[in-house]
């Protein structure tokens, strides 16, 4: 190669390094991670009734912490803040998901923990469970809890001293973000900002012509309907179609239409990965959408709402049109 | 004339010390980078498992606010470290910034006492202060001991 083909290699180089440094560590303000790696997973019960499971969180910025509702002192700040960052956001605040994980399973009931969080916000989450369920969460998260009895109190009077670290996951589920207790409020919120502003840059995927096949209404069984809906990514990172819901159908999953030397066979994806630039189309003979158990039968003019969620962009929802 | 000799080179020292006594007490803290780095270096999950006792990171570690106020942890280790509430994986680096003096204290299994604590100090003013940090921190780099 020519020393002219090499500087320019070598520009071309770090025009692609810069961007990539620039939106690096150095931009937050809590202690980041770099390379980002995905949080660790978890389910738990919710003090708001049902499960939460922080992989399907997706498309959210979520901000994780641990306490519990005897705390007199670390927990209520932590929580004040964290509504403070939710209400300063503005119309963005539907995009953050503040989730409680309780170090005090014994007292923290879960109707005793939903009403605790709601003080702070309505829409925080507590979530709780047994020792055996909370123990590997606090672990992942390096978690240390040490339980204080309280001299002359009563058998339940005691304290838990506790990590009351925040942590800030992005709209893809990687974790970003660990801010010590004490991280002032406006740089809780500068982070945050900075994660929904590149999830809004990296959603680049863009849903066209989506469409739901008619369907009768089915007495004494349960109906299904296939949908389709083209994918493009006009964004420089791949993406992928993960699962997807429907207000009309009880479930919907991603299924793959083949050709097996002539059957047709009909077969469930885990996901659907849509290439950088790629247009990826979801229709008749190839994947489509499976809304199974239908609440309704499906005539030609209605219009059917599908979210799709995607592994990076998020959720992002689509007005089907019935055909 | 040797004596005048040897009163001249004690006056030239007394100058040059009490000028690098001004400098080091008035001339403001620049050390290049702000960064305070701790490696965990490759097979430290071993020798820990075999028993040997290791100094990683010293506690307490001291930050200076406007001088030396970023605390970067990098794991060179095949393995997840855990420095308290740091889950480090193979080959990631934890980086924080400190703006306002204060202690953080976390429970770290790195630490014989399980615990490292972290302080973060004010900005040393011109003078005295400024003098007794640029000795400790001459002091940290020349033995390798704990930082400040």
């Amino acid at each position: 190669m020519s020393a002219r083909g090499l500087v320019a290699l070598w520009a071309l180089a770090l025009a692609g390094l810069a961007p990539a440094v620039l939106a690096g560590a150095a931009a937050f303000r809590g202690g980041a991670f770099e390379p980002p790696r995905a949080a660790p997973d978890f389910a738990l019960a919710t003090s708001a009734g049902g499960e939460f499971q922080l992989s399907r969180a997706r498309g959210k910025v979520v901000l994780l912490t641990f306490g519990y509702t005897n705390c007199p002192d670390v927990c209520p700040t932590v929580l004040a803040e964290l509504a403070q960052v939710r209400s300063r956001l503005g119309g963005d605040a539907g995009r953050v998901q503040v989730v409680y994980v309780s170090v005090d399973p014994e007292r923290d009931r879960t109707e005793r923990l939903h009403a605790y969080v709601s003080i702070f916000d309505k829409t925080f989450l507590g979530l709780t469970g047994s020792t055996a369920q909370l123990g590997p969460v606090w672990k992942a998260y390096g978690i240390s809890i040490a339980r204080r009895e309280i001299p002359g109190g009563g058998p339940q009077s005691y304290g838990v001293h506790h990590t009351a670290s925040v942590y800030v996951i992005d709209t893809a589920g990687r974790l970003r973000v660990m801010a010590p207790f004490g991280t002032p409020v406006d740089d809780v919120l500068h982070d945050v900002r900075i994660l929904l502003a590149a999830a809004a840059e990296e959603s680049a995927i863009q849903l066209d012509r989506p469409w739901v096949r008619r369907a009768p209404a089915m007495p004494d069984s349960p109906s299904s309907a296939a949908g389709y809906v083209t994918v493009v990514n006009r964004g420089a990172t791949p993406d992928a179609l993960v699962s997807a819901t429907a207000d009309v159908a009880a479930s919907v999953e991603i299924h793959e239409t083949r050709n097996m030397s002539g059957m047709m066979m009909m077969e469930k994806v885990p996901k659907v990965v849509v290439p950088p630039g790629a247009r990826v189309e979801l229709k008749p003979g190839g994947y489509h959408l499976m809304l199974i158990g239908l609440k309704q039968a499906l005539g030609p003019g209605q219009t059917v709402t599908l979210t799709l969620v995607f592994e990076r962009a998020g959720a992002i929802k689509a007005r089907a049109e019935v055909r | 004339m040797t004596r005048r000799l040897a009163v001249l080179v004690a006056a030239a020292v007394v100058t040059l010390t009490l000028a690098a006594g001004a400098w080091a007490a008035f001339a403001p803290l620049a050390t290049g980078s702000r960064e305070l780095t701790f490696v965990i270096p490759l097979g430290t999950a071993s020798r820990l498992k075999e028993g040997t006792p290791l100094t990683v990171l010293p506690s307490p570690i001291h930050l200076t606010v406007g001088v030396r106020d970023v605390l970067v942890i990098t794991n060179d280790d095949e393995v997840v470290h855990q420095v308290g509430p740091i889950i480090l994986g193979p080959r990631q680096t934890y980086r924080i910034p400190f703006r306002r003096p204060g202690r953080f204290q976390y429970a770290c299994s790195l630490h014989a006492t399980g615990t490292l604590t972290l302080f973060i100090d004010a900005e040393p003013a011109a003078g005295l202060e400024r003098l007794r940090w640029r000795l400790d921190d001459w002091k940290f780099h020349g033995s390798q001991q704990l930082p400040r």
